[in-house]
């Protein structure tokens, strides 16, 4: 048996491990509490659908507005000081949804400063509220699509960025507009890639919990919770995760049917793109277009929670180096051992001619849209059976009663984030081997049979960028994950994302600043290395 | 061979127990329990290891951890849930002399004992001129339409009163109680406790349902525009001859399969402990659960009241019930 | 119809290309020819109006649409491009693709051209197909209904078999001819392959060194290069070492392998403007030698050494050293078969006697 088998059993062991507490999740539906289900359909499940639908749907629109903008703007124009905006279009993505809710609350509360301050300049009493509140529906969506527009913004500007200017010269020559040329060539030949991250997007705002428990909205996700919670009924919050999975399965479906003809929309053409040079008002306006999405997804809850921070809260600082040290620790080990699963299930599924193995790809990517505590239940049952089997396995062998190995472990919360997050890095891989033409192995098998040695002196320095970017945006995603945390980790066990929750889930906002603040601030250098590591690719 | 798997597994498993320690879940977050585990531990020498987190969850991990749990000692912050670990059997029988308290307070069988309780009232403006209700249960009149705040049927503490005054008032009394409330919401529900309050300041709504410590919360806070808008609050307690107002209490349990069971008492002991007691008010502004401990001056600021009387037990198990009910009556 | 005066192409100041004179005829097709990065493309850019030039000017069909007053843009200029790499939408059918430069036109208007180009391409039955569905050949028969659709005065075409297989390309570009013929569309076509140009052109500009070296006709480029680069860049030869001599009142060059008299053989010299450079007695001069030129002569004295050789069907191309040690080509006859190492007499037979 050859080394690559190896990796084939490794790899189908692995995936089934993964895979499992997507079906002790999926399994609930064969044992329906129908009374439940009635009283659902009777009372809220409308309601949590249409919540859901229109969150998904208007994070998504919102996300692709701000992202497909700000991406055409900076693919095709040339700019003062364009290296700045570069950076700062991407640092949202530090900013986690729950955390940009809470503060935003906080910023426009009734009793907040700046409410003050409005008051005070128009001179109204102190009783008036005149800033909007913003715990609603369209709030969540507003909040959702200011941290989540970088995923489109990513994507559109990759493709932008590959249609060449003499596109842009057949629609000048045609007497188009520039206008007419961006809706009938540039954007509908970057749909795909728009789509694909609007997907990202509603999948995202699917799994949410945080934003819209605190603002009230009864989504999907919420409705698992409360009918976990409030009615302690484990099996139809699992039934209704199952629906929320399929309902994702439906939006992937959609996803892959518009990219049904892809081969509509790749151009081979030699990709000769300049931008165009903007310089007076054009480069004021270009400025304020592309400052506004960081400016509110970033800079002023950033600002305000610094503020706080630094001036108002009374939080301890005891421990808070424990804290930092726990959450970097927990998000470099998951980073580098989800990454390192990806490149071996998109190795496998690029080795192997037949379909099988993209398939199960795409199946271990639904963990992405599960919001992270029925992950998390799928996993604490995962566990508790497995070190229950092993104990009585030891105990009538060996007479030893190990206890609980896996469970209450670190090694528990790794495998919860890689059941959530291996979407993340299974997409970079993927895309990172797509990009390597099979003529490559061909060559390089022919020359040394070896496929260990394929892999590690041709594929991994190829894969090098995609490798850094999946390993960057799943530390970001750990770093600001919660609920699967909360409930997984070890005793005496906290990390910033925690510390932040408790204390704003207390309704002590301004105390949970500091954490929030550092969770921000640690996300911000993987972001800029991401940066950094694109810019290098792009030229 | 024993020794073998040992070596093989220290490194991965999690922490192994020894005999000078005791592992707490606790659905109470850290801010509330940590002070006083370290007071324990200075105290006594014993190690407390703890995990925070969503109740349901912690309940779900020690349910599938089974027998080899090391989960001595479960904290839950309200009675549904100490109810529900019951009920799963993830609890044992508290096999110690418990100080007095009355007897609410204690399990029947001794399966969780009390360790604090809540009040949940109404609120209002000061000096405005409103009609005041004489219970919660009246604020359902009609007269009162768009001048209630009131957050999500999501939250346990409405889930809990409604369970308490389906017990006490019947499903139906409850049922159009619950319809009122939701009629008579000014605003879709949304936000926390401190919420309403602030919003009921800002003039929003007339009154606001919310817990009494979210109240001492801000009138203790370091945010001066906190304890601004919390000097403005007045509180209508529910009288004794309409019920009294409803409670809701956090409380302990110890667990099944308790590998450090001593210790676990004895902590259990500690927490019950009159100054202990007095921590509580004094920091999270809820009330004792023995009598004749101290309240904190800002407890005693907000009066003394007339309690319900309520059986936990039966509360919690119609915690499930009572959302249903809201489900009904449109309060989201 | 097309006019080029005195264009100055290039940026910052700086000219990276200029065209003295260039008359292009309607209905003619003129090819402009020369090495990567001589600004070929750039100058179809500039005629199309997407980019501009530094001065000069440009007339299209008696009008100006470039001079230093005038810079008629792009789409008022009617002329229809094909882009080097097609650059077919790949999203749209072949139909919405031809109809994307028809939006001034009423629908049924609009409809009845479309299926009028794709019918002059021989598309008819691909209307509602994607680029991707189509061979090479007939997405560039696409790329040209897309240009010729809204009737342009003219039709410019960036390097348009670049992206085909090069067996196909010399069928294609008579192809090509043969429809814009046809259709007596006039077209500048941008081409770095002399073959493909000789197969479609009635004039050839050749554009070297920063500047347009030379426009006539393949035959006068070949037989008449006005300089040397164009004289290497059209077509195989290479040059001898000659010396002027006088014999017998006449001018003489003294070669290697002949003594060719420039009155003689100069005739070809007098069809072109070409100005014969003024000879004069014991200068040097480099002799153009085509492979023609040098026959396949046994009985001759000039004995040559095969230094390579290169099968061609019916002729063989041999590399030859001569005496003085210089090479020249020699487009043997395939029956004339040596192997490299040989020898064999040639002999010096030039036609058009070009010297500089």
């Amino acid at each position: 048996m050859n080394g690559f088998n190896w990796i084939k059993i490794f790899a189908v062991i692995f995936a089934s491990i993964l895979i499992l507490p997507l079906f002790s999740v999926l399994f609930s539906v064969f044992s329906p509490d129908l009374d439940t289900w009635q009283h659902l359909i009777d009372t809220v499940l409308v309601d949590y659908i249409t919540n859901s639908v229109v969150l998904a749907l208007g994070s998504a629109t919102g996300a692709i507005l701000l992202g497909t903008t700000t991406g055409y703007v900076m693919a095709n124009y040339q700019f003062a000081a364009k290296a700045i905006l570069q950076i700062v279009l991407l640092l949202p993505l530090a900013m986690p949804a729950y955390i940009i809710a809470y503060t935003y609350t906080g910023l426009m509360d009734f009793g907040s400063p700046l409410h003050q301050l409005i008051r005070d300049v128009f001179s109204l009493p102190s009783t008036v509220s005149v800033l909007p509140d913003i715990r609603h529906l369209s709030g969540a969506v507003v909040m959702m699509s200011l941290v989540l527009y970088p995923y489109v913004y990513l994507l559109s500007y990759a493709a932008f960025k590959s249609q060449p200017d003499a596109l842009q010269n057949v629609s000048t020559l045609a007497g188009k507009s520039s206008l007419s040329h961006i809706f009938n060539v540039a954007l509908p030949m970057a749909r795909p890639a728009i789509l694909t991250g609007g997907a990202l997007v509603m999948m995202e705002a699917l799994a949410d919990y945080g934003t819209v428990a605190y603002f009230g909205v009864n989504t999907f996700s919420a409705g698992i919770y409360r009918t976990w919670f409030g009615m302690g009924n484990r099996e139809v919050a699992a039934q209704l995760a199952s629906a929320l999975c399929l309902f994702v399965f439906l939006v992937l479906i959609l996803e892959k049917y518009s990219r049904k003809d892809a081969r509509r929309y790749v151009n081979n053409l030699a990709n000769k793109k300049t931008t165009r040079e903007v310089t007076g008002k054009g480069l004021v306006f270009i400025w304020l277009l592309c400052l506004l999405p960081p400016l509110f997804g970033f800079f002023i809850p950033s600002i305000q929670l610094l503020y706080w921070a630094v001036f108002t809260s009374e939080a301890d600082t005891q421990g808070f180096s424990n804290l930092l040290g726990n959450t970097l620790y927990l998000s470099a080990l998951a980073a580098f051992i989800i990454v390192a699963l990806a490149l071996m299930f998109s190795y496998v599924a690029r080795m192997t001619s037949a379909n099988h193995f993209s398939r199960l790809n795409q199946l271990l990517s639904l963990g992405y849209a599960l919001p992270g505590l029925v992950i998390a239940v799928g996993v604490i049952s995962i566990s508790g059976w497995a070190d229950r089997q092993f104990n009585m396995f030891t105990i009538s062998w060996f007479d030893f009663r190990p206890g609980l190995i896996i469970s209450g472990s670190i090694t528990i919360l790794l495998f919860a984030y890689s059941v959530r997050y291996l979407s993340v890095a299974l997409q970079n891989t993927e895309n990172g081997f797509a990009r390597i033409s099979l003529q490559t192995d061909a060559a390089a098998l022919n020359l040394n049979p070896s496929r260990w040695h394929l892999l590690s002196r041709i594929h991994l320095p190829l894969l090098r960028p995609s490798i850094l970017s999946a390993m960057l945006l799943v530390f970001v995603d750990v770093l600001k994950e919660l609920p699967a945390t909360l409930v997984l980790r070890p005793f005496n066990f906290n990390t910033l994302a925690v510390r932040a929750y408790e204390l704003a889930s207390d309704e002590r906002l301004i105390d949970a600043a500091l954490p929030a603040i550092a969770i921000v601030g640690v996300g911000l250098l993987p972001v800029c290395l991401l940066i950094y590591q694109l810019e290098r690719r792009s030229t | 061979m024993a020794s073998v798997f040992t070596i093989l597994f220290a490194g991965l498993s999690a922490a192994q127990s020894f005999a000078a320690e005791v592992n707490v879940y606790s659905g109470r977050q850290e801010a509330l329990i940590k002070p006083l585990l370290d007071k324990f531990t200075a105290q006594t020498g014993v190690k407390v290891n703890l995990v925070t987190g969503k109740a349901d969850a912690l309940i779900s991990r020690a349910a599938s951890e089974g027998e080899f749990s090391q989960v001595d000692l479960l904290v839950m912050a309200d009675a549904g849930r100490l109810v529900r670990a019951k009920n799963m059997r993830l609890t044992q029988a508290i096999g110690l002399d418990l100080p007095a308290l009355s007897s609410s307070f204690i399990d029947e069988e001794k399966h969780w004992v009390a360790l604090t309780t809540r009040a949940r009232t109404v609120m209002y403006k000061k000096g405005s001129d409103v009609v005041l209700p004489e219970s919660m249960l009246a604020l359902a009149d009609k007269k009162y339409a768009g001048q209630i705040c009131v957050r999500s049927s999501s939250n346990i503490y409405n889930q809990s009163m409604t369970a308490a005054m389906m017990l006490d008032k019947g499903d139906e009394v409850t049922s159009k109680w619950a319809k009122g409330i939701a009629e008579n919401m000014a605003r879709k529900p949304k936000g926390g406790d401190r919420d309403q309050i602030k919003a009921m300041i800002a003039g929003e709504c007339q009154f606001a349902i919310a817990n009494t410590y979210y109240l001492g919360g801000m009138l203790t806070s370091s945010d001066e525009s906190q304890r601004e808008i919390a000097e403005q609050v007045a509180i209508a307690w529910t009288p004794k001859s309409e019920g009294g107002t409803h409670i809701n209490i956090s409380g302990v349990s110890i667990a099944k399969h308790a590998p450090n069971k001593a210790a676990a008492e004895q902590l259990l002991t500690f927490m019950l402990a009159e100054e202990q007691q007095a921590w509580y008010a004094e920091v999270n502004q809820e009330y004792p659960v023995i009598d004749g401990v101290n309240w904190s001056k800002t407890l005693e600021r907000l009066g003394r009241f007339d309690a319900q009387s309520v059986n936990f037990n039966d509360m919690g198990r119609l915690n499930g019930d009572a959302l249903k009910l809201m489900d009904k009556a449109g309060w989201q | 119809m097309l006019t080029i005066q005195n264009l100055n192409l290039g940026y910052d100041n700086k000219t990276v290309l200029r065209i003295d004179d260039l008359q292009l005829n309607k209905g003619d097709i003129g090819c402009v020819l020369g090495p990567s990065g001589s600004g070929k493309s750039s100058f179809l850019h500039v005629v199309s109006g997407i980019n501009s030039p530094m001065s000069g000017s440009i007339h299209l069909n008696q009008r100006i649409v470039f001079d230093a007053e005038v810079n008629v843009p792009a789409s008022d200029r009617a002329v229809g491009m094909v882009f080097q790499d097609l650059c077919l939408f790949p999203h749209m059918t072949v139909a919405q693709n031809v109809a994307y430069g028809l939006h001034s036109i009423v629908k049924a208007a609009r409809d009845s051209r479309i299926e009028e180009v794709l019918s002059l391409v021989e598309l008819s039955d691909f209307a509602s197909r994607f680029p991707y569905e189509l061979s090479g050949g007939q997405q560039q028969r696409v790329a040209i209904a897309r240009a010729l659709a809204p009737r342009p005065e003219i039709l410019l075409m960036d390097e348009p078999f670049s992206s085909l297989d090069p067996s196909l390309r010399e069928q294609l570009a008579s192809d090509l001819r043969v429809l814009l013929k046809k259709l007596g569309i006039t077209a500048l076509i941008v081409t770095h392959d002399q073959q493909e140009a000789f197969a479609m052109a009635d004039k050839i500009a050749v554009f070297a060194d920063g500047k347009c070296q030379q426009w006539g006709s393949a035959y006068d480029l070949y037989h008449t290069p006005v300089n040397q680069d164009v004289a290497t860049f059209i077509g195989e030869g290479t040059f001898l070492k000659g010396q002027v001599v006088e014999k017998d009142g006449n001018l003489y060059i003294s070669t290697a392998l002949a003594e060719l008299n420039t009155q003689e053989v100069t005739t070809a010299n007098t069809i072109d403007a070409r100005e014969t450079p003024k000879l004069s007695i014991g200068e040097t001069v480099s002799v153009l030698v085509r492979p023609d030129d040098i026959l396949h002569r046994d009985k001759s004295a000039h004995k040559a050494t095969v230094v390579n050789r290169q099968f061609r069907g019916a002729h063989i191309m041999y590399t030859l050293a001569i005496s003085n040690g210089d090479e020249v080509l020699c487009l043997a006859p395939s029956h004339h078969d040596h192997q490299i190492g040989e020898a064999f007499g040639i002999s010096l037979d030039v036609q058009h006697l070009i010297y500089f």
